[in-house]
């Protein structure tokens, strides 16, 4: 089996990427392959990243073949009966009821459910860099959160907020990364404690995402009394001057 | 068409778009002549590309694109007619297919590794998450900039570096414990 090292740094890896991209100048390049040739594992770890690269390469080809999609079986027509038609009176009747219930029943949540979509936009985060050793926990939940992985950012900024305790900082993205992960009621209870600091300047922010949280699951009530918290924010004044938020009620 | 195939690539991209219009029209007509359809073409072609590529970078493979594609096209067909006894709808061996194709023929013992190999790596970078590929893809493959893949995942360029970095290592470790696994290196 080849050797390799257990760790490779961030510098070391785009070293090596820098060789095998052809990004290096004639002199580094002579100073690398002079250090592969006396360096059995960086020869090995070259080896292994050209792999990658090509695995990357192909698997980005092949995920964007017609062939990479789902393939889905047209659906089997339903076999056809024949109804006498007093039935068929009946089954249109009760299929025009059916209909006329779930629209009165959903059509407020499907408005609201469209004003969240049409409003709601993921929180970039913050910028991270592996060179910085400072609150080092705290930037790894940043990449696993702009990596998409909010449940794992989330776990391990609450880990973090358990044992240092929790900043308005870390209150406020472990809210946005419940709510990026459609859970609502652990977003609400980050974001709110966030939202009514004075202090914090991710106030607005934590207010805003509050609000579309409410807007998610209908409570337009409760997502007009936290926009109109925000008069100088140019989206909740949009937000709030959507026909659906004028009267929240209907 | 003659293709260059220098091992550092400017443009994965277009270099493969190429293999698939030079290779699959065949590969699909092969297949449908010999007891398949479209998406057992495009499996093997998949599988097929995914070796080739993979040796070509590595420098397994040296020569020119007519040279890449009977190699392909070798790798491909070995793998069908491999499925095609297994599955038992032929009796053609692969043996006796060896004795009328292309001149680059490598052992079909080496082939079976190689697919196997390139089945491990896919199957891997398949366990990434899509943010991952998403970056990944755009800057090994597409060869964006990395300013240009911070405008598109609305990061700093920074940011799209550590991630990179990151997520390259998680493609490694999951190659290393996965070869692991399965005896290799």
């Amino acid at each position: 089996m080849a050797d390799y090292r257990d760790h490779i740094s961030q510098e070391m890896f785009e070293q090596i990427e820098s060789y095998l991209l052809g990004r290096m100048d004639a002199v580094q390049r002579q100073a690398f392959e002079q250090a592969m040739a006396n360096d059995v594992q960086l020869r090995n770890e070259v080896a292994l990243q050209r792999k990658l690269i090509a695995t990357v390469e192909a698997g980005s080809f092949i995920d964007e073949q017609p062939g990479a999609e789902t393939t889905t079986t047209p659906a089997v027509p339903a076999p056809v009966r024949t109804m006498n038609r007093r039935w068929w009176y009946a089954a249109a009747a009760a299929l025009i009821i059916t209909i006329g219930a779930t629209w009165w029943l959903r059509r407020t949540e499907t408005v609201s459910q469209d004003l969240y979509t049409q409003y709601f936009h993921v929180d970039p985060g913050l910028p991270v860099a592996m060179s910085s050793t400072h609150a080092y926990t705290f930037y790894d939940g940043m990449v696993s959160y702009k990596e998409g992985k909010y449940k794992e950012a989330a776990a391990m900024w609450t880990k973090l907020g358990n044992e240092k305790g929790f900043t308005d900082t870390l209150q406020y993205f472990i809210g946005v990364a419940h709510l990026n992960n459609n859970a609502l009621p652990e977003a609400n209870q980050y974001l709110l404690p966030v939202a009514n600091n004075n202090t914090s300047v991710w106030k607005g922010k934590a207010t805003w995402y509050l609000a579309l949280s409410y807007i998610k699951v209908d409570n337009r009530t409760e997502a007009v009394r936290w926009l109109t918290q925000l008069p100088n924010d140019e989206r909740a004044k949009q937000l709030l001057a959507e026909p659906a938020l004028r009267e929240p009620g209907k | 068409m003659e293709i260059s195939f220098d091992r550092s690539g400017t443009n994965p991209d277009e270099l493969l778009h190429n293999v698939y219009a030079a290779n699959y029209p065949w590969l699909l007509q092969y297949v449908q002549q010999n007891s398949g359809n479209a998406a057992d073409a495009q499996d093997i072609f998949q599988e097929g590309v995914y070796a080739a590529w993979t040796n070509l970078r590595e420098g397994r493979f040296t020569g020119n694109s007519a040279q890449f594609n009977a190699y392909l096209r070798q790798i491909c067909k070995h793998k069908w007619l491999n499925q095609l006894k297994s599955t038992g709808r032929s009796r053609t061996s692969y043996q006796d297919d060896l004795t009328h194709v292309e001149q680059t023929a490598d052992d079909p013992q080496v082939i079976a590794e190689q697919l196997e190999q390139s089945r491990l790596l896919k199957d891997c970078f398949a366990q990434l998450g899509d943010k991952c590929k998403q970056v990944l893809g755009l800057f090994y493959y597409r060869r964006q900039s990395l300013a240009q893949i911070a405008a598109v995942t609305n990061n700093t360029e920074e940011s799209v570096k550590t991630i990179k970095y990151r997520c390259m290592m998680q493609l490694r470790k999951l190659y290393l414990e996965q070869n692991k696994a399965n005896g290799g290196l």
